[in-house]
């Protein structure tokens, strides 16, 4: 026999869960040993796109081929349901399939449909899956969620770009998750509904994304067990808050519209590293808080007032290693420093003891940027490295920085200016 | 510290002195290891090419736990890219062997890209008789089965 006909059954299903299901069910003209072996495979993507580019075929071929296929899979579980669908296909149908594979046990469902007609009601039989651990759903589906809503086993929920039938729908599905570990959300721009409130005391991974939704209502984040936080919007809401996470390793937040307070950030204090991209509403100090753990900040320059929050940052983040100045490449420009920019009242401590290295990216050189890089270098006791990447590509005016720059007296007798 | 060592031997007799860490990737390995400690371990099923590809994979893909946060070898980017070049440079019968190799060591990641190499040379196939070319599989079906066959699974192109 050849060499992959003599692999075991296990081995082949193993091999053909990689393979495209519409590939798949070739291999039962191979030979006898591969006859029924497609009826086995546990992981089925049904792909139906009716652009010229990836054209397959008329949907009735289509839908023949995924009842036939699905009706005939014989494994004992279903590890996997993808369906990628566009316009043309009757949600009736979508909706058997998707009970078929319930009815099957699955594991894990991955479901995008783009239609212009209307959202893709999901059966009621899959909030009260026992087995279903991850569920992604993307573009128009609507997420009806009955007061009956059970998913034990599920672990990770992807929700992108679609519909929530009223404000209570996405926290009733969170209630009815308790083992849930990772979320994300994405919202878009016909999202009717307003709040957008996370409680979920085992998620451990969160990703918020709204670039697109504009007024909005209540913002609440309630998730103890936190390890990954992730929150990127232009949205304004009325009234945001985060409960405290005490686990939280990495967070990224990134607001352009919105103003925080400090008691939001509150809920951060234990992140090691963190990424800001916001504006407060107003710098308080002492702000009541202390970041002891934070080793790697990210501040981007975006906002007015981003020199407060780094002043603040500073002063409640003892143990800072790892500073950063950054401005997205979507940003036209940064907020320069103003002139008579006030530095902290007293050294803080993480300059004293901990920075060791420094970047401030598009760096506009301005008299207000030079008098907080003067404080920095001169203050920062252990400092290795500090590099300087000029917004500017004119020589003459990055020559002058950069003499400036190398002028400035620093306390830490190592420290290291580099300038791109 | 030293990094405790182990010596894993093919079937042609030839020793391979392996990082602990780096072997304990195998499940039957780690294993091994612990009801016989400070044993030769015999792979009599595994010639010294193919246990040296997959020592070589392993090491890429052993976890440095050294307690810095931060110094991760690589990312799993470059990981994902270097285990594609790795797949590419070896031909279909070392591929099987390979295959089979994490298959009885249990080695899942190296199974997963492996089985995913394969998987992507049928896909690559247009119809069955291309795969049959591709993997020497031997057609025991009549014209008449054959047929029947393709009248039952319409499938669309």
């Amino acid at each position: 026999m050849d060499i992959i006909s003599a692999l075991s059954d296990d081995l082949l299903l193993r091999i053909l869960s990689f393979v495209p299901t519409k590939d798949v069910m070739a291999t039962c003209l191979l030979s006898k040993k591969w006859r029924f072996l497609w009826t086995s495979v546990s992981r089925l993507d049904y792909y139906h796109y009716n652009d010229s580019v990836v054209d397959t075929g008329d949907y009735k071929n289509f839908s023949q081929f995924v009842y036939r296929s699905l009706l005939s899979n014989k494994a004992p579980v279903l590890d996997k349901l993808s369906l990628k669908l566009c316009a043309d296909c009757p949600f009736i149908d979508v909706e058997l399939w998707i009970s078929i594979a319930l009815s099957h046990r699955v594991r894990e469902l991955q479901i995008d449909v783009v239609s212009k007609e209307g959202y893709l009601s999901l059966p009621s039989s899959l909030y009260t899956s026992e087995t279903l651990e991850i569920l992604s759903l993307s573009n128009s589906v609507v997420l009806n969620v009955p007061l009956s809503v059970c998913l034990p086993s599920l672990k990770a929920l992807s929700l992108d770009r679609v519909d929530y039938t009223d404000n209570v729908t996405l926290p009733r599905l969170l209630s009815g998750s308790p083992n849930l570990e990772v979320l994300f959300m994405r919202r878009h721009h016909g999202d009717a509904t307003t709040d957008v409130i996370v409680i979920a005391p085992s998620l451990k991974s969160l990703t918020m994304l709204d670039i697109d939704s504009e007024a909005c209502g209540r913002f609440v984040v309630d998730t103890p067990s936190l390890k990954h936080l992730e929150i990127g919007d232009f949205a304004v809401y009325s009234f945001r808050q985060m409960e405290n996470m005490p686990a939280l390793e990495k967070a990224g937040v990134y607001m352009r519209s919105s103003v925080v307070t400090q008691k939001f950030l509150k809920a951060l204090t234990s992140v090691h590293r963190l990424s800001l991209y916001l504006s407060l509403s107003e710098v308080m100090h002492p702000s009541g808080m202390t970041f002891n753990q934070l080793v790697n900040l990210d501040l981007y320059t975006f906002h007015e007032g981003w020199w407060d929050l780094l002043t603040c940052m500073l002063q409640d983040s003892p143990n800072l290693r790892f500073l950063r100045l950054l401005k997205l490449i979507t940003d036209s420009k940064s907020k320069e420093t103003p002139v008579g920019w006030r530095p902290p009242s007293s050294v803080p401590e993480c300059l004293l003891c901990s920075l060791e290295a420094f970047v401030w990216n598009r760096y506009n050189g301005g008299q207000g940027d030079r008098e907080m890089a003067k404080y920095l270098l001169n203050n920062a006791a252990c400092l290795k490295t500090a590099r300087f990447s000029p917004a500017s590509t004119d020589l003459e005016e990055k020559y002058q920085m950069l003499k400036v720059l190398s002028s400035v007296p620093t306390t830490s007798a190592s420290c290291q200016l580099l300038f791109d | 510290m030293s990094k405790k060592m182990i010596v894993l031997k093919s079937s042609e007799g030839v020793s391979f002195v392996v990082e602990e860490a780096v072997a304990r990737q195998s499940k039957i390995i780690s294993f091994l290891v612990e009801e016989f400690p400070d044993r030769e371990l015999p792979l009599t099923n595994m010639t010294s090419e193919i246990l040296r590809k997959t020592i070589e994979y392993c090491k890429k893909h052993v976890v440095e736990d050294d307690g810095g946060g931060d110094s991760s070898s690589s990312s799993s980017g470059d990981l994902k890219e270097w285990d594609v070049k790795f797949v590419a440079e070896i031909d279909q019968p070392r591929l099987m062997d390979l295959l089979m190799a994490a298959n009885y060591l249990d080695i899942p990641s190296l199974l997963d890209v492996t089985c995913q190499k394969v998987a992507d040379t049928i896909a690559a196939c247009n119809d069955e008789k291309e795969i049959r070319a591709t993997f020497n599989i031997e057609n025991d079906f009549t014209e008449e089965e054959v047929e029947a066959i393709r009248m039952e699974n319409q499938y669309p192109i």
